[in-house]
């Protein structure tokens, strides 16, 4: 038969490790942790400009609709980097860690829904048009429907598919904060 | 120890807030820093991850307290952001690593051995927190470090008697755990 350990005491003698950190050590980490994000969004900003130096000589070598689907393009990549770029700024203040458990983990629930439900606005609706003045521009310039079909039918199946899977996944986030809204008025 | 919610600041990084968040950190490694090594051992098994958690946890303290301005009680701060900072390692690493969190009424004692020790009796108490889901675990960890309904309550954001429930819960768990070496079941 076990003995009766009392769970609190057992718990508070057990031995520990140190953690082995000296408060340089912890400043030298938080600088890395800082160069590591400043990193990541220029990484993002890079994939930014080579879809802009890809479409900028459209702009000189394009006419009539074409001309407008690149220009267009150009212009939604740089509103979606701003975009990435305020939200990504929105960082966590500095004392936000330290929120009750409900609370932090509600606030970063409700953070990660709010940018799935918005990811149309803000990262889909702004390629939308010059993406669809692209098989204009093919129509105009006497090309075959098919291609151009096809086309739009890549272009549904992709947006549609980002827009459904984004919906999804902030229904199943909302579900969670309420059930621990929920669970914790019980 | 002070009660209320911590109220949000703005972070404004001067020499003198800096040189008072490392007084801060130090006080609170001193003061806390076994508690916080028990609290990782709570939240990971594998004893190399366990050193990078509690590492990770020291850190994001010290970066914590740059907005600490006694909001609230310095052991609730310094929790709330272990605690925070250990829930957010485990759901990065079950991404990599999938296993299956119970709550407190899905989880059942880990199986008793002829003649258990208190190490014996510590692994398995070890093991039952490791697998409860993450508010269940925070409760258990903070009833073990020998909090109070009230300061659990105000580290987990829960309601009082929501607390209460948690926390008779726990006792009759760990009475089945000790008591009786139930072998464990499939919820």
């Amino acid at each position: 038969m076990s003995p009766d350990p009392d769970p609190q005491n057992l718990w508070q003698a057990q031995p520990v490790e140190p953690v082995g950190l000296s408060l340089d050590e912890i400043r030298r980490r938080a600088n890395r942790f800082h160069r590591r994000i400043v990193w990541r969004n220029l990484r993002e900003y890079l994939a930014a400009v080579i879809v802009v130096a890809i479409l900028i000589p459209h702009l000189w070598r394009d006419r009539g609709w074409l001309l407008a689907a690149s220009a267009s393009m150009i212009a939604g990549v740089l509103y979606v980097v701003v975009q990435i770029y305020r939200r990504g700024a929105r960082a966590l203040p500095a004392g936000a860690a330290a929120q009750s458990w409900v609370d932090f983990h509600c606030s970063e629930l409700a953070r990660q829904r709010d940018a799935l439900r918005t990811v149309w606005n803000w990262y889909l609706l702004p390629l939308l048009p010059g993406l669809l003045m692209v098989p204009i521009g093919m129509y105009m310039a006497g090309r075959t429907v098919s291609p151009i079909l096809l086309y739009l039918g890549i272009l549904t199946v992709v947006f549609g598919g980002v827009w459904r899977l984004n919906a999804w996944a902030a229904d199943k986030l909302d579900k969670q904060i309420h059930d621990m809204k929920e669970a914790n008025h019980e | 120890m002070t009660t209320g919610k911590c109220k949000k600041i703005v972070y404004l990084p001067t020499t003198s807030v800096v040189s008072e968040q490392d007084a801060n950190y130090n006080h609170a490694a001193a003061d806390y820093g076994p508690a916080l090594a028990r609290l990782a051992r709570g939240y990971e098994a594998d004893p190399d991850k366990r050193r990078e958690l509690l590492q990770e946890i020291h850190l994001a303290l010290w970066r914590s307290l740059a907005g600490y301005q006694a909001q609230c009680g310095l052991r609730t701060w310094t929790y709330r952001v272990a605690h925070n900072t250990a829930i957010t390692w485990i759901t990065h690493q079950r991404r990599t690593r999938p296993d299956t969190l119970l709550s407190l009424d899905d989880v059942a004692p880990i199986a008793d051995t002829p003649d258990p020790d208190r190490r014996l009796a510590l692994d398995r108490l070890t093991q039952l927190i490791q697998r409860l889901k993450p508010l269940d675990r925070q409760v258990i960890l903070a009833w073990l470090e020998g909090l109070d309904a009230g300061a659990i309550g105000e580290l987990t954001g829960l309601s009082s008697s929501n607390v209460a429930t948690k926390i008779h819960r726990i006792k009759t768990l760990l009475t089945r755990q000790f008591h009786e070496g139930e072998q464990p079941h499939v919820a």
